[in-house]
């Protein structure tokens, strides 16, 4: 496996780290599948007082006690860590040294499946959490950009990890964007930190 | 709270919100008159009889510019619906204080009579009870906008709900744009009067924003292209010149006297638009409008604006790994270096494409 570091650059950094082959096509089609038969559900959010449908699927997984605060408004309680994600977590921790104490799986349907603009700033991750972002399925564009800067345009493959390191989430900005494009289920499982709970 | 006493229309049981009821009685019309009128019955509700506020407060508060709350509440004023007397708050207190009149809307907006008149006769026979503000528009038969509902009982969510219509129609001086706007959303919501985008199209932003795939402005919408199109015969939707109407808008330009060039130079549009913003961000631009119409005509592109051979490339540069991520003019080798795209494609040509 090559690591392909983003960071030797002096100029325009990222701070993420891709790795378009961490997983082999086998293994990731077995997780592809063990993903899709996790508990997935459409969590809304708030919006001025309105109340919407978020445009994808969403589970999250982890210790015990480490509630996660959706969107500021809805609080998740994780399920208990399925053998697979515990394996492909404990995989991620020995390839980069981040620990990580819940996943949040995302699973965009189709090119109108999205997620905008964002940045993974919870609080109960932490100060500088590191990320990481494990990609199944269809292949989707993934923009990051400084806050007023330009984006960068990632394709996330079946079986890439993208490592968003300590500090990305203070200074850059991600997203998923919608595309026109005929495009099949994506999964992506962002595994985060938290300060509370236990194992 | 299941229910609530109007001071005008008497006992409201949720869900019904007193804007909806105002609107009955103008038959879906002056939704800004509604808006005023109901913020001020909300104000007699919670115990204030007259109520001081300025146009400028008042347009904060009700997401209007100053201009259309002065226009609405001064007919509002003339054509009775609301009192006004000087405020005299203090010596040199040049602001009004406003109250509904309640005897003369209870006398000539009876429900009854009123739905009466419109169901059985029409209004025009009964245009001398009416008041004049009901045919100061043609008469139009819309449908209400699922998502347009206000909880009156919430001034906040109110107050909050309806911001969103200033930033997003309007502004001094541009009521050309929102007609343009207008005409353009048609089609979605329907809603040919002028006031009525203002809410149709504020619940169209919401649902885009939801949705998050948020717009952002400084998002480059060219670094990939989505979709080709065949240029030379491809003519856009009206969908698709409301997209490049609102990023206009958020460049600052005007879009009405860029539609024809628009719709006639559409292949050009993307680079155009990138054009512009490079310009704004190199502080180069004054004129954001004619260099855009410029761009539209010459066909002059941004130095980011990634063409289709770029794209090809790089989607084959990518799958070769031998670059990973582009931004603008630059890719992202493998090894962490950001390069010049053009540089790249001189280094791998196209000739080692499988």
């Amino acid at each position: 496996m090559i690591q392909m570091s983003l960071f030797n650059e002096p100029a325009p950094v990222l701070p993420v780290t891709y790795y378009p082959e961490f997983l082999n096509q086998e293994e990731a089609g077995v997780l592809y599948q063990h993903c899709l038969g996790l508990q997935w559900q459409q969590n809304q959010i708030k919006m001025v007082g309105k109340t919407l449908l978020v445009p994808r699927l969403e589970c999250i997984y982890g210790d015990e006690g480490c509630e996660y605060l959706y969107s500021k408004s809805v609080l998740l309680k994780p399920l208990p860590w399925t053998s697979s994600l515990a394996e492909l977590r404990d995989r991620i921790t020995a390839l980069t040294g981040y620990k990580f104490n819940i996943v949040i799986g995302n699973q965009y349907r189709s090119g109108q499946d999205s997620i905008g603009w964002h940045a993974d700033n919870e609080q109960s991750m932490g100060l500088n959490p590191a990320i990481a972002s494990v990609s199944l399925g269809a292949e989707r564009k993934f923009q990051i950009k400084a806050i007023k800067g330009k984006p960068t345009d990632f394709w996330l493959e079946h079986g890439s990890l993208l490592i968003m390191h300590p500090g990305c989430q203070s200074t850059h900005l991600h997203q998923v964007p919608k595309t026109k494009k005929l495009v099949s289920t994506r999964i992506n499982l962002t595994f985060r930190p938290h300060v509370g709970g236990r194992k | 709270m299941t229910s609530f006493t109007s001071a005008v229309l008497g006992q409201i049981h949720t869900p019904v919100n007193i804007l909806k009821e105002f609107l009955q009685f103008f038959n879906r019309r002056q939704k800004c008159k509604a808006a005023i009128l109901s913020w001020l019955d909300g104000k007699h509700y919670y115990g204030q009889e007259w109520v001081r506020i300025t146009f400028e407060e008042l347009a904060d508060i009700l997401g209007y510019c100053r201009e259309t709350i002065s226009r609405h509440l001064t007919e509002l004023v003339a054509d009775k619906f609301v009192e006004k007397l000087r405020a005299n708050r203090f010596p040199k207190d040049t602001a009004y204080k406003y109250r509904l009149n309640l005897g003369w809307l209870n006398l000539e907006f009876d429900e009854v009579v009123l739905g009466y008149a419109s169901k059985l006769l029409g209004f025009a026979q009964y245009q001398h009870l009416l008041p004049k503000v009901l045919f100061r528009c043609e008469k139009i038969d819309i449908s209400v906008p699922k998502n347009s509902r206000i909880d009156a009982n919430n001034l906040a969510t109110y107050r909050n709900t309806l911001k969103p219509l200033k930033n997003n129609n309007t502004a001094v001086g541009e009521k050309k744009d929102e007609e343009v706007k207008q005409s353009l959303y048609e089609p979605v919501c329907q809603a040919p009067k002028p006031e009525q985008p203002q809410i149709t199209h504020f619940v169209d932003e919401i649902e885009q924003d939801n949705s998050t795939s948020e717009i952002d402005p400084h998002e480059d919408p060219f670094s990939e292209p989505e979709v080709e199109v065949d240029s030379s015969t491809y003519k856009p939707s009206k969908h698709e010149i409301a997209e490049v109407c609102t990023e206009l808008r958020r460049l600052r330009i005007n879009p009405e006297p860029c539609l024809g060039v628009v719709k006639k130079y559409w292949v050009n549009v993307p680079g155009a638009i990138a054009r512009v913003k490079e310009a704004i961000h190199e502080g180069w631009c004054d004129n954001p409008t004619g260099l855009f119409i410029n761009s539209c005509k010459s066909g002059a592109k941004s130095k980011n604006v990634v063409t289709s051979d770029v794209s090809d490339w790089f989607e084959w540069a990518r799958k070769q790994r031998i670059a990973l991520a582009m931004s603008g003019g630059v890719v992202y080798t493998p090894s962490g270096d950001a390069v010049e795209v053009q540089e790249m494609m001189r280094r791998f040509p196209d000739e080692l494409k499988e």
